[in-house]
């Protein structure tokens, strides 16, 4: 009983917050059915997908249905895998309550803007304004899991196109989500003025890809402990090559950062579009299709 | 004239669509479903169809024939030999029974016995399987002992002088044919038609809502030309949807045999859902109960079609496949539907509005 309570609680909160979202972001009643669509897919594949893999791979544990499953079937609850499966769903409850309190402001309430900017105002409001440093790091480490779901989705959809096609655009999509990803906190500071100076923008470029290299590191370190092969964990934290990516992310934003700051938050697609680019050809270079 | 301020109606419509653009996260899913249906293709099979899928391929079952060692019982013998079982001959159920307390024994077959064996005589032969009660162990099982028991069969037939070989034929398993049809081609046609509804509630409702409903009416459209803009704004995004699922699956090679006849079908079923939802906005006035009222609606129509023989949802796989035996007829049925429906609604529109 207890027990059942406790596999659910998580399962309740997560639900609660991403359906807290769609009140939050809704303009239209159209939005909002399309938009409780869209919620009720993901926790259903959330929920669901894993579970299915139960006894096949330890990647089941991800969802806390597979524990209510074994639960039914008398099996002991082993902490780890409560902690697996609990601990993402909580974490994502108290970053959504936090990130809806600040969204619940009449002006963003009642604004009609276009979902992409209503999402960039919901980010811009959750950062503490008057900790730029620590904000732009946390909300690039906060966008490292939605930057692996828009990722899988661009992956499962391009994969109905012929191979190559579908190679360079997953390439093309996943640079491009990467890149806004880190961008978006600098971008807003900078539109509404809370930045100005060149030198500061470079500083926030260097702690949003450092945020967004520790999210990445975290989550292929979880992921990875979960298909059990710590082995390659170890090579994949390999400190040398740390550097070389920190470095990286490093120069992508900036550049994105500091062309959006000389040509103004307006030309942000195209500052983007010439990140990417030379985010794009650094990885070709590290798969070795150029040179 | 008339038509010229409907049109104008509609595009208001699809402008606001296009201004929201929310609605691509309802193509994104069905593109997700469709692009998840060859994996849930598979997923699907394999629980009801595990042949499709060489599940069983590693599988050694060790099967008692119990019989007595006379001819029919060696040719049962050879034939498990040659199909990867393990055979052995046993006397009598109730030794086989022991065997398979014990765990030396998987399945039994029980042949069938002199006076009833076809083997040089003409009456019907009946060979029994007996299985564990386990259902996954069970069907495994029946996947491995199927093809020595057909065999068996054709033994018995050659026997009769009869030559007839079901199994020689070859090409996908016929339960992928059937989910293409029976599922994913009605699925993917009619999940437009069905947020067509929805979008119908919110766009009626909100003008309620908002009190935008009466501005509007108060210049010189009607209350039915405002509905049937809303309608046909929705059904026209929704045909387009079809219309590119249609070609999808075709250059997937799933094949739509009567294209125009599928297309008026899923058409007329759009109409008909877009009017029962503009009915239940109008009653409901808000949102939240029109749409629990709809969805409840569709989930009742939807699952509930498949006991009806003439459903929609049956049709187009009958049509899709090229049945001989439904046409434009059933078009036509569901046409009358969608007409009588759209009278309806165009005489009580009114007193319902004026209802408030």
């Amino acid at each position: 009983m207890f027990l059942a309570v406790g596999i659910f609680l998580p399962v309740i909160l997560f639900v609660f917050s991403i359906t807290l979202m769609v009140p939050l972001l809704y303009r239209t009643f159209n939005d909002t059915t399309f938009i409780s669509m869209f919620v009720t897919v993901l926790i259903t594949l959330y929920l669901l997908f894993p579970a299915m893999l139960l006894g096949v791979s330890e990647f089941s544990y991800v969802s806390p249905l597979s524990l209510a499953v074994e639960m039914y079937q008398g099996k002991p609850l082993a902490l780890r895998s409560y902690l697996t499966a609990a601990l993402p769903m909580v974490l994502i409850f108290c970053l959504f309550v936090y990130v809806g309190s600040r969204m619940l402001n009449e002006e963003f309430l009642t604004s009609y803007r276009p979902i992409v900017r209503k999402l960039a105002e919901a980010i811009y409001l959750s950062m503490d304004r008057r900790r730029p440093a620590l904000s732009v790091a946390l909300v690039s480490l906060c966008l490292v899991p939605v930057v692996y779901l828009a990722q899988l989705g661009a992956l499962a959809v391009a994969l109905n196109l012929p191979v190559r096609l579908a190679m360079g655009g997953i390439l093309i999509a996943s640079v491009v989500i990467e890149e806004v990803a880190k961008s978006v906190a600098i971008v807003m500071l900078l539109e509404h003025g809370n930045v100005k100076r060149w030198h500061r923008v470079v500083i926030l470029s260097l702690l949003s890809a450092t945020g967004f290299l520790l999210g990445e590191k975290a989550l292929l370190f979880v992921s990875i402990r979960a298909t059990s092969q710590s082995l390659l964990a170890a090579v994949m934290l390999n400190a040398g090559k740390l550097w070389i990516t920190l470095g990286a992310h490093f120069v992508f934003t900036v550049v994105i950062s500091l062309l959006t700051r000389w040509w103004g938050p307006k030309r942000y697609p195209l500052a983007l579009g010439v990140g990417a680019s030379i985010h794009l050809l650094y990885n070709l270079a590290i798969l070795g299709v150029l040179g | 004239m008339r038509f010229a301020a409907l049109w104008a109606l509609v595009r208001r419509e699809l402008r606001a669509l296009a201004r929201e653009r929310t609605i691509l996260i309802a193509f994104g899913i069905q593109l997700f479903i469709a692009s998840f249906s060859s994996t849930l293709l598979m997923g699907l099979i394999s629980i009801y169809d595990p042949d499709a899928t060489q599940l069983a391929a590693q599988l050694r079952p060790r099967v008692a024939v119990v019989g007595e060692q006379d001819a029919a019982t060696n040719t049962m013998v050879a034939l498990l030999e040659a199909h990867q079982a393990r055979p052995r001959v046993v006397e009598d159920e109730e030794e086989a029974q022991a065997l398979y307390e014990a765990g030396q024994l998987d399945a039994a077959i029980l042949m069938p016995t002199a006076s009833t064996s076809g083997l040089g005589g003409s009456s019907v032969a009946v060979a029994e399987l007996v299985l564990p009660s386990s259902q996954t162990e069970a069907s495994l099982l029946r996947l491995v002992l199927r093809k020595p028991l057909r065999d068996y069969e054709n033994v018995l037939r050659e026997a009769n002088g009869i030559e007839l070989r079901y199994q020689d034929l070859e090409g996908v398993p016929p339960t992928t044919y059937e989910f293409q049809y029976a599922a994913l081609v009605p699925l993917l046609l009619f999940f437009p038609a069905f947020v067509t509804g929805g979008m119908v509630i919110d766009t009626v409702s909100e003008e309620m809502v908002n009190r935008t409903l009466e501005t509007l009416w108060s210049t010189p459209v009607s209350l039915n030309a405002i509905l049937l803009a809303k309608m046909t704004a929705a059904l026209l995004v929704s045909a387009g949807q079809s219309l590119l699922w249609m070609g999808l699956l075709t250059a997937n090679g799933i094949q739509i045999a009567r294209p125009v006849a599928v297309f008026a079908l899923i058409a007329m079923g759009g109409v008909t859902v877009a009017q029962v939802a503009a009915l239940l906005s109008l009653v409901f006035r808000d949102r939240e109960r029109s749409q629990f009222v709809y969805a409840l609606f569709i989930l009742l129509v939807a699952s509930g079609s498949y006991l009806v023989d003439a459903s929609p949802v049956i049709l187009v796989s009958r049509l899709a496949t090229s049945d001989p035996t439904v046409g434009w007829g059933a078009v036509l049925i569901y046409g009358g539907l969608a007409l009588g429906l759209g009278l309806v609604l165009r005489r009580v529109s009114r007193p319902l509005i004026a209802g408030s």
